[in-house]
C-alpha cells in the first residue's frame, strides 16, 4: 500500500463494491464516506482503532464498523452533516461526548450551537452516530 | 415561563451574589468553575438543597431584588424539572447566563460612554449656543 512500514489487514477498512475489493486506510476518509453514502457496498468493515481483527465479522448487506454492527445506514448522510456542522468549530471528542468548551460555543454561536447539539444529542449513543463522527472531515474533499 | 429561562434566571442570582474578588482571583477559569459547580450540586431532589450547595461552593450570597426572585422559583414547584435541566444543559445554562451578562456589561459601558460625552458637552463654555460657521 506504499507504506514503509508492513501493514496488516487490522489497520485497513475493507469495502466490496460491485465484487471488487477495496482497501481504505484511515486517511481516506472521504472515500469511505463516499462509498457508503452512494455505492451501496456487498461488504463494508471499518476500523477505527486498527488494533482489531474484525474482517472476519464481515456480514455481506451489513456495515460492520470496529465491533458494531449497523444494519441500516440510510440516516447517515443527514447524521454526517450534522456532525460536520458541529465539526467546523469543536473537536470530535466535545460532539462525541457532548461537553463542549464554552469559550468555543461563544465564538460558534449559542443559537446555531444549540439548534445543531438538540438534533446531536437525539443520536448521541447509537453506533450510527460514532461512525459519523469518525467519518467527519473538514471542508470539502 | 420557559423552563430554561427559569433555571437561568436562578443561575444568574446566584452568580450575582458570588462575590467579585472571588470571581477576579479565578478570572481565568470562573465560568467553567461556575458550569463544572451547577452540574455537581444539581445532582440531588430538592432545588432548595441545590441552591445553597452551590452557593456555599461558590461563596456566593443571594440578595436584595435577586433573593425574592429565587424564593419565587424555589416555590415554584418544578424541582425535578429544572434540576434535569441544570444536570442535562449545563453548559447552555451557563451560557445563557454569560450572554446576558455580557450584553448588561455592554449596555453598561455604552451607557458610561454616553453619560461621558454629554458631561464633555455640557462642559464646553459655548455649549447651547449655535455653532457659527468658518
Amino acid at each position: 500500500m506504499g507504506k514503509v512500514k508492513p501493514q496488516r489487514m487490522r489497520n485497513y477498512s475493507h469495502f466490496v463494491v460491485g465484487g471488487e475489493w477495496v482497501p481504505l486506510s484511515k486517511a481516506d476518509k472521504y472515500r469511505m464516506a463516499a462509498i457508503l453514502l452512494n455505492e451501496a457496498p456487498d461488504v463494508a468493515v471499518i476500523a477505527e482503532s486498527g488494533q482489531k481483527h474484525i474482517l472476519f465479522r464481515a456480514v455481506p448487506g451489513v456495515v460492520q464498523f470496529e465491533e458494531q454492527q449497523l444494519r441500516d445506514v440510510s440516516p447517515l448522510k443527514n447524521v454526517l452533516q450534522l456532525v460536520e456542522g458541529l465539526y467546523k468549530a469543536f473537536s470530535k471528542q466535545e460532539i462525541a461526548s457532548g461537553e463542549y468548551k464554552q469559550r468555543r460555543i461563544l465564538k460558534f454561536g449559542l443559537a446555531e450551537w444549540r439548534s445543531l447539539e438538540s438534533q446531536a444529542a437525539s443520536w448521541r449513543g447509537t453506533a450510527l452516530f460514532e461512525l459519523a463522527v469518525f467519518l467527519a472531515q473538514k471542508g470539502e474533499a | 415561563m420557559d423552563m430554561h429561562q427559569t433555571a437561568a434566571d436562578l443561575l444568574t442570582a446566584i452568580w450575582r451574589g458570588i462575590p467579585n474578588n472571588y470571581k477576579s482571583r479565578y478570572r481565568r477559569n470562573i465560568w467553567q468553575q461556575f458550569e463544572d459547580n451547577v452540574r455537581s450540586s444539581a445532582y440531588t431532589s430538592n432545588l432548595g438543597k441545590f441552591v445553597s450547595t452551590l452557593c456555599w461552593k461558590l461563596q456566593a450570597q443571594i440578595g436584595g431584588k435577586d433573593s425574592a426572585d429565587v424564593e419565587r422559583i424555589l416555590n415554584g414547584g418544578h424541582d425535578r424539572a429544572l434540576l434535569k435541566l441544570l444536570r442535562e444543559e449545563t453548559t447552555l445554562l451557563v451560557l445563557m447566563v454569560r450572554v446576558a451578562n455580557q450584553e448588561r456589561q455592554e449596555a453598561w459601558r455604552n451607557r458610561q460612554a454616553e453619560r461621558e460625552r454629554m458631561e464633555a458637552e455640557m462642559a464646553d463654555p459655548l455649549f447651547g449656543l449655535p455653532k457659527g460657521e468658518d
